[in-house]
């Protein structure tokens, strides 16, 4: 399979681990993958994307216009990613709670409205899906697993073609054993909510 | 069994397979992450050296008693480790000795955007520069050969993009180490006196001229004939964007960048209609080759900044000037120092005082944006100590008081040390504050040696602060408490006047350290809160400003460092203490 995907966000929301155990899974598949992660100087709170690119390519780095999925675990971040990246045919998912910039809460920048956000997306992704991982993950009771339920949406657009257990064997590895079972309730939680919200 | 590496753990698996013994070197985005991968293998000694020169010097000790030897930075500490590298190429080595230096195009993390390839001609020394992960594991090795058959250090030149991306690794075994190592008396070799310094410059010219040969049949350098064209030649991540835009062209692709292999070159050159030099950053591939007397066609000069990427190179090959296309402007979101960070409360006086301060390298360097806006100069590592002389030394006397510097503790240790003695000895007063955080925070959190622990998590002796301080000849030296601003301002506006020097430690952990222990935040009382907007000045980033101009602390993120509640002029912001909790 050949696809680009980015995963976006704000340090400390998980997209680079998101990222790694999506290309981990795709290379298990039988896949060849790359990662690009951008994260500079952000310890915390800064802006963070990471690249991952499946198939037969070279570079680390999606071409603009050409991102076949981006999961923006931010809205702001989501726009700032979409407008560059997305595909005209892709998918754009979108976790709604906004995060602040400091330019924000001190009230010298206005954060966009997050349905305006959403309209800029949908003028420039064939496919705009709201999920709102921060809730779901919350029900769930982990709240961290906020990055699984998007992951798990990801999977929901049926464009990650390799069987899902490959997907969730990379989770269970990745984290703790006693998270094993929420991290799974999260990820069919996110395939079923990318359902439900493009239905 | 493959593995997904990033470019740095791909360059420590190699180095490892090579029979490193010891990895040396400084914290430095995007290159930290290769020491802390190599301290995990077996047989190997990884430690974080005081500076990169300190580092180098280490390296050559343990190579010239026989040992291969990684040292590991960033662009800018290469500047650093300058001195001893230069003359290195003169000594030579004994053991494999491999610098690796990460270049970072595009700032992501970075004070310039040098290119370190000039460094291996400047100090003409052969240079390897990997294009993603499995050719940083395969040439970390076999700089280690190339190291040993020229008895020269070699330089493995890498960016952010190779760093910081991962791609599949075939991991080997670690080969044989030969031993025992030993002090082998050389000094025509070792001692660079004059006479023996002269004979040696000769070999290295030799040196060169034999490693222009090698690098003809280099098995890092590879002619990809597509029949195709254009011709490009090109290196490092720039390889993997051209082959994305220009699938059919042909290729010769460099892996060794520096000497360049000139008759591979000109066959090249001569079996294309036209060539392009297509590399990141500065014209050094064209450079070189048009002094070869070569046609080729290089880039214009929007295409030395930042990063190169598929699109720019698609504009580049079409020389056409970029495109650019303005979308309107979205809020931007900077790093910020955390909520709870200690620097905060040290810059809200310093800006409260208006004070000139001279700075440098780190999570501090952030205290220059707004709404903080209280650091005034940042040059390289440790430059805001001795920058705070130079301004005192020339201002008019009454002027004097109003500069101060900043330093983190890592960085005071890494070349801040140096900059105070000089203050002691040239100086006229002036305060210096350490802001001591008990981390490199900035590169993420790496040990050092005030903090009496290494980067293995061993107990070491730890160097004291306050006491270099004093043994330099600083008698006034007072730790004090980041969040209690009025202490600081007190001990500030006392200190500024004298013509003898005063440092003040402001210690508290980095809150990243401290993460886990039960936070007490802090809230509002909407009541009293009358919307002035003071505590939204210290730009936490838990303070959130309502419709109504009042302020909101969001709890998960507030660690009751207590700051905002100091500049709140009616008092409106206390420890939160919930209903069922005695008073």
């Amino acid at each position: 399979m050949e696809l680009d995907v980015i995963i976006c966000g704000v340090g400390g929301q998980g997209s680079v681990r998101a990222s790694h155990i999506l290309a981990e899974a795709a290379i298990n598949a039988g896949n060849r993958a790359r990662v690009g992660e951008t994260f500079g100087a952000a310890m915390r709170g800064g802006k963070v994307s990471s690249h991952v690119r499946i198939g037969d390519v070279y570079g680390p780095l999606v071409r603009e216009r050409s991102a076949d999925i981006i999961v923006a675990q931010e809205p702001l971040e989501g726009m700032r990613i979409g407008r560059k990246y997305a595909a005209p045919d892709g998918v754009v998912i979108l976790n709604p709670p906004p995060v602040y910039p400091v330019d924000v809460s001190t009230g010298n920048a206005v954060y966009p409205p997050v349905d305006e956000i959403e309209e800029t997306l949908r003028g420039l992704a064939g496919t705009v899906a709201v999920v709102n991982g921060t809730t779901i993950a919350r029900e769930i009771g982990n709240p961290r697993s906020m990055n699984i339920v998007m992951l798990g949406a990801a999977y929901g657009t049926g464009l990650i073609t390799f069987d899902r257990q490959i997907l969730l064997d990379v989770i269970a590895a990745a984290f703790k054993p006693k998270f094993k079972e929420l991290n799974e309730k999260a990820f069919l939680a996110g395939e079923k909510a990318y359902k439900d919200a493009v239905s | 069994m493959k593995k997904l590496l990033s470019g740095n753990e791909a360059v420590a698996r190699g180095a490892w397979e090579a029979g490193v013994v010891l990895g040396t070197g400084y914290p430095g985005t995007p290159s930290s992450e290769i020491l802390e991968n190599l301290k995990e293998y077996e047989g190997v000694r990884a430690q974080w050296c005081v500076n990169e020169k300190v580092a180098l010097e280490v390296a050559s000790g343990a190579s010239w008693a026989g040992a291969r030897v990684l040292v590991t930075m960033k662009h800018v500490g290469l500047n650093v480790a300058s001195d001893p590298l230069f003359t290195l190429a003169y000594t030579g080595v004994k053991g494999g000795l491999v610098i690796v230096v990460a270049d970072d195009p595009g700032l992501h993390s970075s004070q310039n955007e040098q290119d370190s390839r000039h460094y291996a001609r400047a100090a003409k020394l052969p240079m390897l520069e990997p294009s993603d992960s499995r050719e940083a594991r395969e040439m970390a090795k076999l700089a280690f050969e190339i190291s040993e058959e020229f008895e020269l250090p070699v330089l493995l030149r890498l960016t952010t993009r190779v760093s910081h991306s991962r791609t599949i690794v075939a991991p080997g075994e670690r080969g044989e180490i030969s031993t025992p190592f030993a002090c082998i008396k050389d000094p025509k070799k070792r001692v660079m006196i004059p006479a023996y310094a002269r004979l040696r410059h000769r070999v290295l010219e030799k040196k060169m001229e034999r490693l222009i040969r090698y690098a003809e049949d280099a098995p890092c350098n590879r002619l990809e004939e597509g029949g195709g064209e254009p011709g490009i030649i090109t290196s490092g991540i720039s390889y993997q964007y051209c082959k994305e835009v220009a699938p059919d062209a042909s290729y010769l692709k460099l892996g060794m960048v520096y000497p360049l292999p000139i008759g591979t070159i000109e066959n090249f050159v001569r079996s294309s209609e036209k060539v392009f030099i297509v590399e990141e950053l500065d014209r050094f591939l064209e450079t070189e080759i048009k002094a070869m007397g070569m046609e080729v066609t290089g880039k214009r000069p929007e295409y030395c900044l930042g990063e190169l990427n598929p699109d720019r190179i698609e504009a580049l090959l079409r020389e056409k000037s970029e495109s650019t296309s303005s979308s309107p402007p979205i809020p931007v979101r900077p790093p910020v120092m955390c909520a709870g960070c200690p620097h905060r409360g040290v810059f809200m006086v310093l800006r409260k005082l208006k004070l000139f301060v001279t700075g440098d390298i780190g999570c501090y360097t952030l205290g220059t944006l707004p709404p903080l806006s209280a650091l005034d100069t940042c040059l390289c590592m440790g430059a805001g100590v001795g920058q705070s002389e130079g301004f005192r030394t020339v201002l008019p006397a009454e002027d004097r008081e109003q500069v101060v510097a900043v330093i983190g503790d890592s960085t005071f240790i890494h070349s801040g040390i140096t900059g105070l003695i000089d203050i002691v000895y040239n100086g006229n007063g002036g305060v210096v504050i350490i802001l001591d955080n008990r981390t490199t925070a900035m590169t993420g959190r790496q040990p050092h040696p005030a903090m009496g622990v290494t980067l293995r998590g061993e107990e070491t002796t730890a160097t004291n602060l306050e006491e270099v301080c004093r043994a330099v000849g600083v008698r006034r030296v007072r730790v004090m408490n980041p969040h209690d601003l009025q202490g600081m301002e007190d001990f500030l506006k006392e200190s500024l006047p004298l013509v003898e020097p005063s440092v003040m430690i402001a210690r508290a952990p980095c809150v990243l350290l401290t993460r886990g222990e039960e936070p007490r935040p802090y809230r509002v009382d909407l009541d009293t809160c009358v919307a002035c907007e003071q505590c939204l000045q210290t730009g936490c980033p838990a303070l959130v400003k309502l419709p109504d101009g009042k302020v909101r602390i969001e709890g998960f993120l507030c660690t009751g460092c207590g700051v905002c509640a100091q500049v709140c002029p009616v008092e409106a912001i206390g420890e939160y203490i919930r209903q069922d909790e005695p008073r």
